[in-house]
């Protein structure tokens, strides 16, 4: 029952450890966005367009501009031919799914609040355990479909079907298999 | 320390897109539904225009929504919520342990905490670290009160599946006042009291040296003064005893006003949000009721306590530790009473006893109680328990309505003075004598006058 200053205001303190400030997501995902809108449209109507998306996803989460930027950013794709060569492919499909870890993060997380570190670990332990076997996968995908400078691909079509194919035999025994049997012991 | 347990379920109706059982309702959140509906329309541009890196764009989201969708809470269990408090440790602040068992799936979980009517602090925390949170609560008032609200909510992998706020936890406690046990104790004119520690006028035994005094029958024979006998008698059956003052207690009754609380921030006078107005009348009144029963129990008296505000809240005069645990109990639970404002009878006090009345003067009440004791013959002690202000944040017209209310109130205690009801500001203001000298000013005509 001291007497306080003026300015001070009584405010809980949680032992939190590590953290960051609630507006952190939204700073990150104004930085990512930021950088990909440069990278993909660095001057003219489109930039103006993804950087008043990226404001307002910022400025209003619910209303899900985040996810139309997404749809922005990957449409620029279609300006460019597809190549293994081409780190702006590469860093767009890791930033599309980042912008969309980073927009969910930002739809939970209060902007006044204070974030445990330990709280949105587990998301980023999910994004690279996802973006590292499927920036392999795009690697390889590229460069065997992708027609490379003579307008030929390394592997055709038909060569995907069939190799999607065993891929799918593969998957109906490692997972499906072993879900039926699962049931069939259940029941 | 105390443990406070409370249930956290969600109790809202169904939602669209929602799984609703017993307990706990859990919502699909829309990033979820936006990332499968820019994943599917990459794909099928993909495949429409033959574009394979369009397809690649899309592989990322489909897999982080099909995990999220295999990762989606199917328990209905509401969180199970404990708080266990600390001991007040250095006054100001409270320690807490909340302990949130969440149901499974979930992974983060966003609280809201709140003490008072304090603007909520907002965390985001892990599920595990929920299981054990500790912290620190600012303690800025004494008396009954509400310490710690909870509101949390659930979310699982990656946001996807959220729950609606589940019902608050409530920690509710009594917070002691802090007090210092007065040293210096004005005392009542007359002590009635058959033994204490206090000089009585009667003669007896136990006190100091009163006077020399013909001996009379009851008189003890070593009471004789045998200089005093030969120098004064004059015959031969003249005897002189030297008597002693009897010891005796005092009856105090300590009066608090609980109508009303106002704080040392002007500007909350009209809201009156206990985390904003500072510290407020009733923390010193209690301060000040505990730190006068303290030191008269300490010399040996016996005090009651009444509320003017509440026939309920009254303890009869009595002595002892335990007795002053009661009082100190019972000042502790004071809190802002809205109770009748007027009194056709002032409540009855001990004959003889030495009544304090702890109130701001703001209204008439208390002192009308005062005057009327003091004319039926009381020593009446009024302590003014009146912040000292503070004028952040005030208009001008806050300004001056203080102005007026402080010359109002101004014109009570003058007027209480004049009919002889003692003046005790608590507060330790600057420009006015200090507490401790007005109490040994106090203390010196109560004794004189005996």
């Amino acid at each position: 029952m001291s007497r306080p200053p003026d300015a001070v205001r009584p405010r809980i303190v949680p032992e939190l450890g590590a953290r960051i400030p609630g507006y952190g997501t939204r700073v990150a995902f104004v930085a990512v966005a930021a950088l990909l809108c440069f990278d993909r449209a660095p001057n003219g109507f489109w930039l103006v367009v993804g950087l008043a998306l990226t404001a307002l996803a910022v400025a209003a989460p619910r209303q899900l501009y985040a996810w139309a930027l997404l749809l922005l950013l990957g449409a620029s794709q279609l300006s460019r031919d597809p190549s293994a060569h081409d780190w702006h492919f590469f860093a767009l499909l890791a930033g599309l799914h980042l912008l969309h870890v980073l927009a969910a993060l930002t739809l939970a997380h209060p902007w006044r609040s204070w974030v445990q570190l330990a709280a949105i670990r587990p998301p980023l332990h999910r994004y690279l355990a996802v973006q590292v076997p499927v920036q392999i996968v795009a690697l390889f995908t590229l460069a065997l479909l992708a027609p490379g400078p003579d307008g030929s691909a390394h592997l055709t079509v038909p060569a995907v079907g069939i190799a999607g194919a065993a891929a799918l035999v593969l998957i109906t025994l490692r997972l499906i298999v072993p879900m039926l049997r699962e049931k069939a012991r259940a029941a | 320390m105390t443990s406070n347990r409370a249930d956290a379920a969600g109790g809202a109706g169904a939602s669209p897109g929602s799984t609703v059982e017993d307990g706990i309702t859990w919502v699909l959140a829309p990033s979820f539904t936006a990332a499968v509906a820019v994943g599917v329309l990459f794909a099928a541009a993909g495949l429409l225009l033959a574009r394979v890196d369009l397809v690649l764009l899309a592989l990322p989201l489909i897999i982080a929504v099909a995990w999220a969708w295999d990762r989606q809470p199917r328990e209905a269990r509401p969180s199970d919520g404990t708080v266990d408090l600390d001991s007040l440790a250095n006054g100001a602040e409270l320690g807490f342990v909340l302990a949130l068992t969440p149901p499974d799936g979930a992974e983060s979980i966003s609280m809201r905490l709140a003490t008072l009517d304090a603007s909520p602090q907002e965390i985001v925390v892990s599920a595990e670290a929920a299981r054990e949170l500790r912290g620190r609560i600012p303690v800025l008032h004494s008396g009954p009160q509400q310490v710690l609200r909870v509101e949390h909510r659930l979310f699982s992998a990656d946001a996807a599946w959220r729950s609606l706020p589940q019902d608050p936890l409530k920690v509710n406690r009594v917070i002691p006042p802090p007090y210092t046990a007065v040293s210096t104790l004005p005392l009542p004119r007359r002590l009635l009291g058959l033994t204490g520690t206090h000089d009585s006028s009667r003669p007896g035994d136990g006190g100091d040296f009163r006077d020399v005094h013909p001996f009379t029958t009851g008189d003890r024979l070593r009471r004789i003064d045998w200089k005093t006998t030969a120098r004064r008698g004059r015959f031969v059956g003249d005897l002189y005893v030297r008597r002693t003052a009897a010891t005796a207690d005092a009856t105090v009754l300590i009066v608090l006003d609980s109508h009303g609380d106002v704080g040392e921030q002007v500007s909350e006078w009209s809201r009156n949000r206990a985390a904003e107005k500072g510290v407020s009348s009733l923390d010193l009144a209690r301060e000040a009721a505990s730190s006068l029963a303290a030191g008269y129990i300490r010399a040996g008296d016996r005090v009651g306590f009444q509320d003017l505000a509440s026939q309920r809240r009254m303890v009869a005069h009595g002595g002892g530790s335990r007795h002053l645990r009661r009082l100190l109990r019972a000042v502790e639970l004071v809190e802002p009473s809205d109770g009748p404002g007027h009194r056709q009878r002032p409540p009855i006090v001990p004959p003889g006893a030495l009544i304090y009345v702890l109130c701001t003067f703001l209204d008439e009440e208390a002192g009308r109680m005062a005057a009327l004791w003091r004319e039926s013959g009381h020593r009446v002690i009024a302590v003014d328990v009146l912040p000292a202000p503070r004028f952040a944040r005030t208009t001008r017209g806050e300004r001056l309505a203080y102005r007026i209310i402080i010359m109002e109130r101004s014109d009570r205690i003058h007027s209480l003075e004049a009919q002889g009801v003692e003046i005790l500001r608590w507060p330790d203001d600057e420009g006015s004598e200090l507490r401790e000298t007005r109490l040994r000013i106090l203390s010196r005509p109560a004794r004189s006058a005996r």
